[in-house]
């Protein structure tokens, strides 16, 4: 119906529909706040005549006068630079079924009672399904239904805090238990221990998954964008692809393809297949995230990563490769000798995204490790460096890895933990 | 609409629930992105849907679909106290809201019309040549909204908006590389009048101060803040530790606590010149609005009185926790998205001093104007400010420019102020919040005001 409308205003043009059901309980001191269902029911069009183009949503069924505006609306719009024609691999097809919300409160629950000994907690169930449907005037179609779901919760005793979280696409992924569990001995572990404040310095960190993965997530999305390297905005350029830039011990996917994976996506806005995307291998800069307009400006091949919007490409789960690096909390201090430990972190921001001089603060639990062992919390610990020390100054990794994802990260990560060396910290 | 709306309602009180909210919202937009001086994108955007909260069996519920017919918005309706049932098995008190005046009132703002791409290209000529990395994006949109609720609000708002954001990046490597993010935006087109001037003004800055701005010498310096400044520590500071839901924990997972706790609320946050407010009524402010999400009317929200946390801000549900009425500070910024208390325009209020007075009556300081990163920990306790554009001060004088960053816990920042100048100016923000997360548009500023003996390091 649409693609009738569209006869003779438009030379091109793609139609994604896309159908979410969201469920979500948010909870605090122990109770559910909010119990909440959104669903959301969209049409997104990508319009082209000559080399004008133009992107439009609307939730909602599409309506003639809408769309009929959108098209008129490509006159108004200067020719795109990075025009090119809709084509490429079909889209894959992929379905599953939706699950039901109605045991959320009892993951809840089981959280909260698995935090034995805490104070309170604080936390949030998101469960997501969604149906897309893409097709376009080149011919090409496809469909996918998917759910994913995480949990994450915080749990406090007096000043100290704890953040566990699990990920994954189905509710029985959802370790509520061993999340409210962990929370609790990190918390009885740090319990009583002296309070300390600390000067800008620079130190050894071992990183949590939630940090580690939060910080390559961060570059993901600016350094390994195609759209950033078009810009400038990126620390790197095409032509260091091929050149060791990070540690020898890291290697990063976006993994977005992964039916395991929280993220996962079978293709993105323009109908590309996503597939797994080497962005570091080995400490080497090995490839960078695209949408089809991006890759061929770059003269790459596209990666189906225009997962958020047509215009630029995003990472949709990264995977952080494990080493061999202790899976063990205390054998990771010891790994780590002397230096801080910091749990978790939120607030980052960028100086300078092409430099990556950024800071990002501690959150909950942050300890003092003195020849192996815990000796004290400290209250505020920031990182501030930059994005190339974080990946150069990698020591460890740990042999295990995590699925995790809460509010403040900005990529579904699996990722393992990870002491870096000479780090930038301040209060 | 009415009728269905009015349906919603019914139907609600008729399934068990103590109260129904039922908020129609549209936002219909046009945006778009140069990068570099090219087109990077153009959209428009129709966004559409009706939002229901129920509270039920002790709980809260929510639900909203974006298909407005009759039998699903009834559905939904059926989804938030059904929720709200489920969510009240596991409280330990039901939640209640606050007794209010409720709203019954309609107002509509004059459309903006303005082209993004037009402005973007004028505001992209401005542009100092010697800026290497370019990134505009404009974004031109209208909210209306139909709020009616199971206790007498019938309230129905039209307000445009415009936002314009400009990262614009100097990197030269023998001098190194420094970053400039700009907003604008307003409920008016004379909102961004003068736009393009300031666009110039700050991108020429950034290679003066590639080449001349010194690293500070790590001390102890009184520091005077420029208005831009004001905003955000303002904002950070005390706004967000503020909002009472913060308070009381329901952030806790997310955007965090405060420093100010549940039975010690009204405590000393700074020196006697520290008057803060948050007020949405301010005509053209991007923060701009009349009556809140839950239908009660909007007032002037004195959150710091000489110094004296006296208000906070907060929706019927936490004005009922402490046993107060509510001071209209609850927003949504979709339909999809439940009323939550959040800022709107948030200042310090001007005092009697110049601000080249305050300068020149300082001995050895820092005068800051504009700043880079910026973070603070989630009690809203711990700040640190990179410093864009700052001054060395020697004997009342601006000396050479600056680079450093502030580190401030509250109390001190706010406790050694000892000096507020009488100009006053308002910065544009997308204020984060909430799960899923709420961006909604506020302002926050105030005058120039001096800080005594704050730690300054390079």
């Amino acid at each position: 119906m649409i693609f009738k409308i569209l006869t003779g205003l438009v030379d091109e043009a793609a139609v994604v529909k896309t159908k979410a059901e969201h469920y979500m309980a948010r909870f605090a001191n122990d109770e559910i706040t909010v119990f909440k269902h959104w669903s959301e029911e969209a049409t997104y069009l990508y319009l082209a005549k000559g080399k004008r183009a133009a992107f439009v949503g609307m939730t909602g069924p599409p309506t003639l006068d809408k769309i009929e505006e959108a098209a008129k609306r490509l006159v108004m719009v200067p020719e795109d630079p990075l025009y090119v024609p809709l084509g490429g691999p079909q889209p894959a097809n992929y379905s599953e079924p939706a699950e039901g919300f109605e045991k959320i409160p009892d993951l809840v629950k089981a959280a909260i009672d698995a935090a034995e000994g805490v104070e309170r907690s604080a936390g949030v169930v998101h469960m997501t399904y969604i149906v897309v449907e893409y097709r376009d005037t080149a011919g090409r179609s496809g469909s996918y239904s998917a759910n994913r779901v995480y949990l994450a919760m915080r749990s406090f005793i007096g000043d100290l805090s704890a953040t566990s979280t699990s990920a994954g696409r189905k509710l029985a992924d959802i370790k509520a238990e061993e999340v409210g569990k962990r929370n609790a001995q990190i918390l009885h572990a740090a319990k009583g221990l002296p309070q300390v404040k600390i000067e800008p310095r620079r130190a050894d960190v071992l990183l949590s998954p939630l940090v580690f993965g939060h910080l390559i997530g961060e570059l993901a999305s600016s350094w390994a964008s195609g759209s950033e390297i078009l810009a400038g905005s990126s620390r790197y350029t095409k032509d260091d692809l091929g050149k060791e830039v990070a540690s020898p011990i890291l290697t990063v996917l976006d993994i977005t393809s992964d039916k395991a994976a929280y993220g996962f996506t079978p293709f993105d806005l323009e109908g590309v297949p996503t597939r797994p995307i080497e962005i570091y291998r080995k400490g080497i800069f090995a490839g960078v995230l695209h949408t089809r307009r991006t890759a061929h400006a770059l003269g790459m091949e596209p990666t189906g990563h225009a997962l958020r919007n047509w215009a630029m490409p995003s990472p949709g789960h990264i995977y952080i490769a494990p080493a061999d690096g202790p899976a063990d909390a205390e054998e990771l201090f010891r790994e780590l000798k002397n230096g801080y430990y910091i749990h978790n972190n939120w607030y980052t921001r960028f100086q300078n995204v092409k430099t990556g001089q950024f800071s990002t603060v501690g959150r909950d639990v942050l300890l003092e490790i003195k020849d192996g062992k815990p000796v004290a919390f400290v209250k505020f610990v920031r990182i501030a460096d930059t994005l190339e020390n974080v990946v150069k100054n990698i020591a460890v990794l740990s042999k295990e890895i995590s699925q995790v994802y809460w509010w403040d990260m900005p990529t579904p990560v699996h990722a393992p933990y990870a002491v870096l060396k000479n780090i930038g910290i301040t209060t | 609409m009415e009728t269905l709306i009015y349906k919603a309602l019914d139907y609600g009180l008729a399934l068990g629930a103590s109260y129904v909210e039922v908020r129609w919202q549209r936002d219909a937009g046009t945006a778009a992105g140069l990068r570099n001086g090219q087109l990077e994108f153009s959209t428009t955007y129709f966004s559409e849907g009706i939002a229901v909260r129920a509270v039920a069996g002790g709980g809260m519920g929510f639900a909203s679909t974006t298909n407005i017919s009759l039998e699903e918005v009834l559905n939904a309706v059926e989804q938030a106290v059904r929720l709200a049932k489920a969510a009240g098995k596991l409280r330990k008190s039901p939640v209640t809201l606050s007794e209010e005046h409720m709203a019954n009132f309609s107002y509509t703002v004059p459309a903006i019309d303005l082209e993004p791409v037009d402005l973007l290209k004028v505001l992209d000529e401005s542009v100092d040549k010697m800026v290497n990395v370019r990134r505009l994006v404009a974004n031109v949109w209208t909210t209306e909204k139909r709020v009616v609720t199971s206790d007498g609000a019938d309230v129905f708002s039209k307000i445009p908006r415009i936002y314009i954001y400009a990262m614009l990046i100097r990197h030269e490597p023998s001098l190194g590389s420094l970053q400039r993010d700009l907003f604008f935006g307003g409920t008016s087109r004379d909102s961004v009048e003068g736009a393009e001037k300031v666009v110039e003004e700050e991108s020429k800055k950034l290679s003066l101060l590639l080449e001349k701005a010194k690293p500070i010498s790590p001390g102890r310096y009184d520091v005077v803040f420029a208005p831009e400044m004001t905003g955000i520590l303002v904002h950070e500071s005390i706004g967000h530790p503020f909002e009472l839901d913060r308070i009381y924990g329901r952030e806790g997972a997310e955007a965090g606590e405060s420093y100010i706790r549940p039975g010690n609320l009204r405590i000393r946050i700074g020196s006697e010149y520290v008057n803060i407010t948050d007020y949405p009524a301010v005509p053209g402010t991007y923060g701009f609005y009349l009556v809140d999400d839950e239908g009660v009317v909007a007032r002037p929200k004195q959150l710091v009185r000489n110094g004296v946390a006296t208000e906070f801000i907060t929706n019927r549900q936490y004005a009922a926790v402490i046993g107060v009425h509510s001071n209209g500070g609850a927003r949504a910024s979709l339909y999809s998205r439940e009323p939550i208390p959040r800022m709107s325009n948030t200042y310090l209020e001007p005092g009697d001093w110049k601000p080249d007075e305050i300068i020149k009556d300082t001995r050895r300081g820092v005068y800051v104007v504009s700043y880079t990163e910026w973070n603070i920990n989630d009690t809203r306790y711990s700040g640190r400010y990179g410093i864009l554009e700052g001054y060395l001060i020697e004997n009342g004088e601006l000396k050479h420019p600056i680079r450093g960053f502030i580190e401030v816990e509250t109390p001190e920042l706010w406790g050694n102020v000892d000096a507020v100048g009488r100009d006053f100016k308002l910065y544009v923000g997308t204020c984060g919040k909430g799960n899923p997360s709420q961006g909604v548009p506020v302002t926050m500023g105030g005058p120039t005001f001096r800080s005594r003996n704050l730690k300054v390091v390079p």
